[in-house]
């Protein structure tokens, strides 16, 4: 009996221990398997994707040398920076029609320099690269204080890249920028103290309240912000509902609580992406009015957007960026006035009108149409053109109904500019 | 210097200011659901738990014991680290990586303000809320402890009230510090990962998953490897009264050799250490 449970107790032991001597091996060959499985497969992976990847680095600085060699044949060629036109001093272009062009010319004289203490916005060479692609191309902007201006361009032609690196968002590669005067990024922290700034849809904290959401961005600005808070909802007329959960806010109210936070720092400079994005009629022809009212005050607006309609209301200057590189700016008038301007004429015999027309050297193009003659005038003195136009037909005997100056429109010298671009490609 | 010079100067400092703090609270404690979690995992745990215990035990003495039982002191003290442990991932997680989310990143970096400032502020800003909560749980298992432990049995060591008390703080300091890395962990790896829901998968598979599995067993010539992983450093730094009262042949430790104190606490200085310059380094390089 005994030697049976003593047999039976040792069986129990040994089964014991080969099950521990079995759990422990297994553990063993567990841990040292998978560290033997993965330590060569993370090795050999690490090894592949380093090797990958200076590759392709090599590959985009060989693209970029490409890129930077074409650019200097194309600077040498022109003599200048290529296609770089500032016409910031410029002055005596043609009156424009309609209600943009009243609006502009119905504005204080705006500053036209960099002021007393530098340009709002002022970059030079500036240049950003995404792997092979350059998203930011060497661009030199200037912007004007005390001005509401403009900065068109197609969708991906680099806007919002070159705001977020004027905003310290993400980093250049290479070039030099200063806002308000202030070297950055040397100067961050205090240039961006007086900046404000809209970037892509503005984000905020859904379950918070329109007014914690500021008091957070006050507090991280410091200073007078806080106090700037409920002027700044009364503004972006936002009071009414600045204490409901922004989850509830529609996309406009986000955008005029991004406008709110804007004025937060009291600022000098306003950078604006896209800020008529989600609003209603109503809600963009108030937006309009307020950076109207904003810029006179003395702030400069920049706003970047591809409604060139509301662009050509509201702001003094632009500048047209095309995949990356700023190709034209300057005051709106004057960039117009390169689109030509045409002169639409109402008369009887329209081919012979168009004979007589010919004869003189003010037509850039003559159109025949149903019921006359549109003739497209090369720049300057269109009025005075347009009374040689009607002289002219009197004298031949022709009868002339109606005659009307039309201007071109921000949109069709936007078109003109990138479609040329397009062909020169 | 002007005003607008001297909040310049301010805002370009890496220190965050009080205010900056406060704003990262107003966040988190805003956060319904967040904060629902924590106060039933920090405090509604343990008052669950010892309720249940003393209505039993008022119910029927015979069967049930008081709720503050020496025994049940460590099992409870051991879940609310594990939970307490998870959670602090949680609300790291949330500090770090929610206002990437939601877009608001970007307009605190518009501000001009320091991005190491606005990383760091968001260390004592959760920090506020998870150790107070935890605290308070802490207090009701200790006072549950030391006032509902019920009659003693005759022969039974009954400790002084000062040595009570140490222990008692022992175990509390123990605790907190435990959260305090869950949170560290989950805070540098959330801004690293620049979102919430991942990293708290990882690190509750890390907690649950793979540290009983990589530190149950000793593993020849790897041990001080193994020594490496924060969940073993801080089982070796678990106080006495916790593993003592644990079940097991190891008194609930683990089986990994002891190590020096100063060996611990570098393991654990280096993996707080290790994380927020992780976050602080990713928060400062991140485009926004």
């Amino acid at each position: 009996m005994d030697s049976s449970l003593r047999t039976h107790e040792f069986a129990l032991m040994a089964a014991d221990k080969w099950v521990a001597v079995a759990n422990d091996g297994f553990m063993l060959f567990a841990v040292t398997g998978t560290l033997g499985f993965l330590v060569p497969v993370i090795a050999i992976g690490g090894i592949g994707y380093g090797i990958a990847r200076l590759k392709a680095r090599q590959g985009i600085a060989k693209l970029k040398a490409t890129h930077l060699a074409r650019r200097d044949q194309s600077s040498e060629r022109t003599g200048e920076l290529p296609q770089l036109r500032d016409t910031t001093a410029r002055e005596g272009a043609d009156p424009a029609p309609g209600a943009a062009a009243s609006a502009r010319s119905s504005r204080a004289a705006s500053p036209r320099g960099p002021g007393r203490d530098g340009w709002a916005i002022e970059t030079h060479g500036l240049t950003k690269w995404f792997g092979a692609r350059v998203a930011v191309d060497d661009v030199e902007l200037l912007v004007p204080r005390g001005s509401a201006f403009g900065y068109l361009g197609p969708n991906g032609a680099g806007k919002t890249t070159l705001i977020r690196i004027l905003l310290g968002l993400t980093k250049a590669d290479g070039g030099t920028m200063s806002l308000l005067g202030l070297p950055v990024p040397a100067e961050r922290g205090r240039a961006l103290a007086r900046v404000g700034a809209i970037v892509d849809a503005p984000g905020f904290h859904g379950h918070l309240t329109g007014r914690e959401n500021l008091k957070i961005l006050a507090c991280a600005r410091g200073g007078e912000a806080y106090k700037h808070i409920d002027p700044a909802l009364e503004r972006s007329r936002l009071s009414q509902r600045a204490n409901e959960l922004v989850s509830t806010y529609s996309m406009g109210m986000r955008q005029r609580l991004g406008l709110a936070a804007c004025l937060l720092g009291d600022p000098q400079l306003l950078i604006l992406d896209e800020p008529m994005n989600g609003l209603d009629p109503a809600g963009m022809h108030e937006m309009r009015d307020m950076i109207r009212a904003l810029v006179d005050e003395g702030r400069t607006v920049m706003l970047s957007s591809h409604l060139l309609d509301e662009v050509e209301r509201t702001c003094d200057q632009v500048a047209i960026v095309d995949r990356g590189k700023v190709v034209r700016q300057g005051p709106i008038d004057e960039l117009i006035g390169e689109a030509g301007v045409a002169v639409e004429v109402h008369c009887s015999d329209p081919p012979a009108a168009a004979r007589s027309v010919g004869q003189l050297t003010v037509a850039a193009r003559i159109d025949v149409t149903e019921h006359g003659l549109t003739v497209t005038l090369s720049p300057g003195q269109a009025q005075e053109k347009a009374n040689d136009i009607t002289r002219r037909l009197v004298e031949a005997g022709i009868s002339v109904h109606g005659i009307q100056v039309v201007h071109a429109s921000l949109e069709d010298w936007f078109l003109s500019v990138t479609s040329r671009l397009e062909e020169e490609q | 210097m002007t005003p607008y010079g001297l909040v310049a100067v301010r805002r370009a400092s890496w220190l965050p200011s009080p205010a900056l703090i406060g704003a990262k609270v107003l966040d988190l404690r805003k956060r319904n659901v967040l904060m629902a979690v924590t106060v039933t995992f920090t405090v509604g745990v343990p008052v669950i738990f010892y309720g249940i215990r003393e209505v039993t035990h008022l119910a029927d003495p015979a069967h049930y014991g008081p709720a503050g039982a020496t025994s049940a002191f460590a099992t409870v003290v051991t879940l609310m680290a594990e939970f307490g442990f998870i959670l602090a991932v949680l609300l790291g997680a949330s500090a770090g990586a929610d206002d990437l989310t939601d877009g608001m990143f970007r307009q605190l970096v518009i501000t001009g303000r320091s991005r190491l400032a606005l990383f760091l502020a968001r260390i004592p800003a959760g920090l506020s809320i998870l150790l107070p909560l935890a605290a308070v749980g802490y207090t009701v298992t200790a006072l549950v402890t030391g006032f509902l432990n019920g009659p003693h049995a005759p022969g039974e060591f009954i400790p002084s009230t000062g040595a009570l008390v140490a222990a008692l703080t022992e175990a509390g300091l123990w605790f907190e510090l435990y959260l305090f890395v869950g949170f560290t962990i989950g805070l540098g790896l959330a801004v690293l990962m620049g979102q919430r829901t991942v990293p708290v998968v990882l690190l509750i598979v890390w907690e649950i998953i793979l540290t009983p599995a990589l530190a149950d067993h000793v593993i020849p010539h790897l041990v001080n490897v193994q020594r490496l992983i924060i969940g073993v450093a801080m089982d070796h730094l678990k106080p006495a009264p916790l593993a003592a009262a644990s079940v097991g042949p190891t008194g609930g430790r683990l089986l990994i050799p002891p190590m020096p104190t100063w060996a611990i606490a570098a393991v654990i200085a280096g993996w707080i250490l290790g994380w927020l310059a992780v976050g602080a380094w990713k928060m400062v390089t991140r485009d926004a």
